[in-house]
């Protein structure tokens, strides 16, 4: 990939980025549904509830889609055990107070059950379309959080990140569970805020490019600003390879590989690289090595047990060819950030973003922001000889 | 074969940019786009043109040829340009002339130059200047398969042509003990004839060609 890599990814992910005012928008509907939860008059009140992002907005590495997926966890922190209610108590009575927010704001599509959470469908805001799904857990009780860390430890993880990701690990409601509605002790386990710190921590190799975003925002020091506004080049990678990847499958959203492996692949290859060119280079070249050959596959960083590839077994989905098409993209996607790092063919390279990011830029912007200059160098194709006399053509009857 | 080690899949994504793999059913290898080229022919001149393509890489590749599908509608899907009537799959020649051809660079690259590339030329060069397909065509059909074949094989006979067939469906010893096709009157082993009759045994199994009799 040429030095000129940076800008067009740069290019990309500006293209492909949420706008600020879909932030803030996100943001207000966190806050508001934090604020019912915390009224004296709802049914969670007394359990201390706490609402917080997960999921993509919480790591800044959303993307411009048809509908947002706002992820937020519902933590009741004090008064829920698990030996003391079954995980289908903790489901409705988190429901409750939902469904109570749903009348009140005048939301008109029914609050939905899914296996592990309630989503709430919103009506669309101008082309903000968006639903919130909500997740309700308790703190993970602290024998099972040492376990849990010193399997991180074993895995590969600072201790001390490894003790902080811990902290915020909890316990998770299933409904296909056959547990669900009895008092048992296995409760799945969920730790997003742990993830995104872990996410953080990767992003955090490249500490001096992160202070100086820090200092331009005003803030005294990076954790002081929330991180879709680090822009650093991991989440810039993660957003491209996002794009690239719904793009490519299109046709056939349930066989794309799923942001979470995207993720945590390209986060475990990031190596603190202070330009998002010479990232991606070295993410899409070494991403690949951190699936494992065993089971697990793809292991969740700050729950090692955990297979973020484990469909890719499951007889269940093997219709879709799941593993297969992990390795498809990530060929494609090898190729495709070489051609365009490559050309110098400014017209070629936003047809290539068209056509494989879904994203468009303008040619002649492109052209002096890469500083081709006047005499752009086309793009010419592949170029044959027909020396030996060829097949004749011929037709079935 | 996993669908991403099919052979020469990378030379031909950086040689053909605006082809890309797609999902696709099964094992199978699918690739979509514009196929962009360009060729020159000492006789014919040169060319550049592109055509909306999806190919599909069948497990069996390179022993299993690939299907095209020109999705443009820039090629009329009629028999005298050759898109086959069943499935518009673009018929670029026999299939054991084309398992020869790729057989001497049994990638997806060598498929794109030696089977794909001259046929487009061909049908380029018609659809502006009308005419006949510049490096000839066969008929329709069996009567097409047996005149190529027979220039292949350099048999005279059908009957010669099948029994060359009979004799590449069996294992290479049994066919040795039993008299040449060629009409020399000695037996496989002993005529010269054996060495052209084995080159087909590398670019097709024995299953091959004994359902190709059949």
């Amino acid at each position: 990939m040429s030095d000129k890599t940076h800008l067009i990814i740069e290019e990309i992910a500006t293209c492909v980025d949420i706008p600020e005012t879909a932030y803030d928008k996100a943001e207000a509907r966190y806050k508001d549904l934090g604020d019912w939860f915390g009224r004296a008059e709802s049914a969670c009140y007394q359990y201390d509830p706490h609402i917080y992002p997960q999921g993509s907005f919480r790591l800044g590495t959303v993307v411009r889609g048809e509908e947002y997926d706002l992820d937020f966890g519902c933590r009741l922190r004090r008064g829920i055990y698990k030996s003391t209610h079954t995980q289908k108590q903790l489901k409705v009575l988190v429901g409750s107070d939902m469904e109570a927010y749903r009348q009140a704001r005048r939301i008109e599509s029914a609050l939905k059950e899914k296996p592990r959470c309630w989503r709430l469908q919103y009506q669309e805001d101008g082309s903000f379309k968006f639903h919130m799904d909500g997740v309700p857990s308790i703190p993970m009780d602290d024998p099972q959080r040492q376990l849990l860390a010193e399997a991180m430890i074993k895995a590969g993880s600072a201790d001390f990140l490894a003790k902080a990701v811990a902290k915020h690990a909890g316990s998770i409601t299933d409904n296909r569970l056959p547990n669900y509605a009895i008092i048992s002790p296995d409760w799945r386990i969920s730790n997003s805020e742990g993830y995104a710190l872990w996410f953080e921590s990767r992003m955090k190799l490249a500490m001096t490019l992160l202070e100086k975003r820090a200092l331009e925002a005003r803030a005294a020091k990076v954790d002081d600003l929330p991180a879709r506004k680090w822009k650093s080049p991991l989440q810039r990678c993660v957003q491209a390879l996002k794009c690239h990847r719904d793009v490519m499958f299109a046709d056939d959203p349930d066989g794309k590989p799923i942001s979470v492996i995207i993720t945590t692949l390209a986060a475990e290859a990031y190596q603190g690289e202070q330009d998002v060119g010479s990232a991606m280079q070295n993410i899409l070249a070494t991403m690949g090595n951190f699936v494992n050959r065993f089971r697990p596959r793809v292991p969740n960083p700050v729950n090692p047990a955990e297979d973020f590839a484990d469909k890719w077994y499951d007889p269940a989905y093997q219709h879709l060819n799941l593993e297969q098409n992990f390795w498809l993209w990530l060929r494609q996607a090898q190729n495709d950030f070489q051609v365009i790092g490559q050309s110098r063919d400014a017209d070629f390279i936003a047809e290539q973003v068209q056509t494989k990011f879904g994203a468009v830029i303008d040619a002649r912007s492109l052209k002096d922001k890469l500083g081709l200059g006047t005499v752009s160098i086309i793009t010419s194709p592949k170029s044959h000889t027909i020396v030996q006399p060829p097949a004749k053509p011929w037709m079935r009857k | 074969m996993a669908a991403v080690e099919t052979p020469g899949l990378r030379e031909f994504l950086r040689d053909y940019p605006q082809m890309a793999v797609r999902p696709a059913a099964g094992q199978n290898l699918r690739l979509k786009g514009q196929f962009v080229f360009a060729a020159h022919h000492t006789k014919e001149g040169d060319i550049q043109d592109s055509f909306a393509l999806e190919i599909i890489v069948r497990r069996g590749f390179p022993k299993e040829l690939p299907r095209v599908t020109e999705t443009g509608r820039r090629i009329p899907r009629t028999g005298e340009y050759h898109v086959n009537q069943t499935d518009n799959t673009l018929c670029l020649g026999s299939p054991l002339s084309l398992l020869l051809k790729l057989s001497k660079k049994p990638t997806l690259e060598g498929f794109a130059e030696n089977c794909l590339v001259p046929y487009l030329f061909a049908i380029s060069h018609k659809l502006k200047n009308g005419g006949p397909l510049p490096f000839g065509e066969l008929d329709h059909g069996v009567d097409g398969l047996f005149a190529d074949y027979l220039q292949l094989f350099g048999l005279k006979t059908r009957e010669q042509l099948i029994y060359a067939f009979r004799l590449l469906g069996m294992k290479k010893r049994r066919a040795n003990k039993l008299p040449c096709p060629c009409g020399c009157g000695i037996r496989l082993g002993r005529c010269r004839y054996n060495l052209r009759l084995r080159e087909f045994r590398k670019v097709a199994s024995r299953t091959w060609f004994r359902s190709r009799v059949k």
